[in-house]
């Protein structure tokens, strides 16, 4: 019998359906450099204000998740690096830090239920076991340029499946 | 004349368009924009630490004027954009201004993102 398989796209897509709630701020996935040729509309996504940039990190295998069976399950780790940037204009008097800091929670709390905490956030529409975040949110420091500021936001999703098929 | 007055007159010379500039618009963060001369050098694209992307660095010349220009007392560094393409001929986009890397009377060298 054909097993239905996680996919990590779907739930890059779920974690930018998500963060789509959040609609005064833009949200990346990279693509290539000069992808912009894609249509009058389409802008290259340089720094800006209030950016998230999705990405996927490391895939680590999980051995004590696995489930035997025919066919087996095996469990995989993946992080999604979400990286928070702020640019306010140079006239904004406000402290960065508590810019920052309110930008981590509204971000937090879109991707564990928006406007309410979805206590089966951690499934991502029934394609993970479980979902945490990461140990630390990572400071990134200014990059000496613009007056750029942010935040890396790791979140571990587990899955399971079959061997070759992540 | 004084060397004041000279690197001023220099300075629409450099970057006109029928010699080494071309045309770009300048947007501000409030909303505003213009057209503008500038010298745009395209560099080798820059890879961005924990984004899995690169993106081209640009160097931009033009006249320090807030008309003709760009004056170094209007840029806004957390906002303001160039229209840039990042090859000859293509469209032109948006990319931020990100840092002013020299200034002097007649000429400001931004660096665009």
């Amino acid at each position: 019998m054909p097993v239905s398989e996680p996919d990590i796209v779907e739930i890059l897509e779920t974690i930018e359906e998500r963060l789509s709630h959040l609609v005064a701020e833009e949200i990346v996935i990279p693509s290539r450099e000069n992808y912009d040729d894609h249509g009058d509309g389409a802008v290259p996504p340089g720094p800006k204000d209030k950016q998230i940039i999705i990405s996927i990190g490391d895939c680590t295998r999980v051995e004590d998740l696995d489930l035997p069976g025919n066919p087996p399950r095996e469990c995989w780790e993946v992080e999604y690096r979400i990286k928070l940037r702020l640019m306010p204009s140079e006239t904004d008097q406000e402290s960065i830090d508590k810019k920052l800091i309110r930008f981590v929670r509204d971000v937090r709390r879109a991707i564990t239920g928006a406007t309410a905490y979805d206590p089966s956030w951690h499934t991502m529409n029934s394609q993970a076991i479980d979902s945490m975040w990461g140990a630390t949110m990572q400071r990134l420091p200014p990059d000496g340029t613009s007056q750029s500021d942010g935040y890396m936001l790791p979140l571990m999703v587990r899955i399971r499946v079959t061997p070759g098929a992540l | 004349m004084s060397l004041h007055d000279l690197i001023e007159d220099d300075a629409s010379l450099f970057v006109s368009t029928s010699d080494f500039g071309e045309s770009v618009v300048y947007r501000t963060r409030s909303g505003t924009a213009r057209s503008i001369s500038a010298v745009v050098f395209r560099q080798i694209a820059e890879a961005i630490e924990d984004e899995s992307r690169s993106l081209t660095v640009f160097e931009v010349h033009v006249i320090n004027s807030t008309s003709a220009g760009i004056s170094p007392t209007e840029i806004d560094l957390g906002g303001d954009t160039l229209d840039l393409a990042d090859r000859v001929g293509k469209t032109a986009r948006p990319r931020s201004i990100i840092q002013i890397t020299e200034q002097d009377e007649g000429m400001v060298v931004l660096q665009c993102q």
